[in-house]
């Protein structure tokens, strides 16, 4: 089953490099690479490490289905409150 | 699957595009093809004949992309030697692998502040011989995306190689009922092509199949280019 993954984004806006967050879970850089363009879907114990990294739960960072765009559901939230 | 960044160099050649690397499979193979050929000279010994073929052979191998732990990560660890009176030792070498060893950091610049002012006053220039249970390591040596590509390559190879016995055997079968002589040496030759092809295959196939460490996905590449 593909998993989908904010992995990309959720580096990006914390300003890791993949060489950083490949340290943090403990494998290689490439793999991170990997992951992030949805050739390789993690275990379960990688998803779980790679979520406590950006300190979120794991469905904020993999789902089964696609993700919505995060500026598209902010933009939602602000419309709610306002 | 691939070596770090820094590694992925092959005669100065940048090996990250994927494109490169399978050119020079196809030429690497096609050379390999081309040395038992070139050297099946049955007219001199079959023992100084064969044991040029595989030097040969191998000295390409070694030469080639395909070298181990060259281009392509070694498939294993690399493992421990044992010395009488010391036990299982191991050579550390540089300050990425002290880090490694003492700390179990990924390198030098992984560590942290304190472990690296540690490590910059204990370190010793040289190859060290270290006792290999004190290691410390937290990282294996190939991660659960590395161990199945290695395990789906070896398959694969396991798969060509049958296939090209198979091949072998219908060939000789054929020529037996055709009464065509087989020389030994033209056995000992194919023995020594499948022993080459277990060994390169699998990391042909990493490199031939593993896309650029560079890709990003999609327009994420915008951003990392963006550099903000």
């Amino acid at each position: 089953m593909m998993l989908h993954n904010r992995i990309a984004v959720l580096r990006s806006e914390r300003r890791l490099s993949r060489a950083d967050l490949a340290v943090a879970v403990g494998v290689n850089v490439q793999t991170i690479g990997f992951l992030e363009r949805g050739d390789h879907s993690p275990s379960l114990e990688l998803a779980f490490r790679i979520a406590g990294v950006f300190k979120l739960p794991i469905e904020a960072v993999f789902s089964p289905e696609p993700f919505r765009l995060l500026s598209e559901q902010v933009y939602e939230m602000q419309r709610r409150e306002a | 699957m691939l070596a770090d960044e820094p590694k992925l160099h092959w005669c100065w050649i940048d090996m990250r595009p994927r494109q490169r690397r399978r050119v020079a499979v196809v030429f690497t193979y096609a050379f390999l093809l081309i040395v038992p050929i070139a050297m099946s000279d049955y007219s001199s010994h079959p023992g100084w004949a064969i044991a040029g073929l595989i030097a040969g052979m191998e000295t390409f191998v070694w030469l080639s992309v395909m070298r181990r732990n060259g281009i392509v990560k070694r498939f294993e660890p690399k493992s421990s030697m044992r010395i009488k009176g010391m036990g299982d030792v191991v050579f550390v070498e540089g300050l990425d692998q002290w880090a490694q060893y003492f700390y179990g950091a990924p390198n030098f610049d992984a560590a942290s502040p304190a472990q690296q002012d540690e490590l910059l006053s204990r370190f010793k220039p040289g190859k060290r011989l270290f006792p290999a249970k004190r290691a410390v390591s937290d990282t294996p040596w190939l991660d659960e995306r590395e161990l199945k590509e290695r395990d789906s390559a070896e398959r694969w190879t396991a798969r060509q190689v049958m296939v090209v016995l198979y091949a072998c055997a219908g060939i000789y079968t054929s020529w037996a009922i055709n009464q065509r002589p087989v020389h030994p040496l033209e056995v000992a030759t194919v023995f020594v092509m499948c022993g080459v092809a277990l060994q390169t295959l699998p990391r042909a196939r990493v490199l031939w199949t593993e896309s650029d460490p560079r890709d990003m996905p999609g327009e994420l590449a915008l951003i990392e280019q963006a550099d903000i």
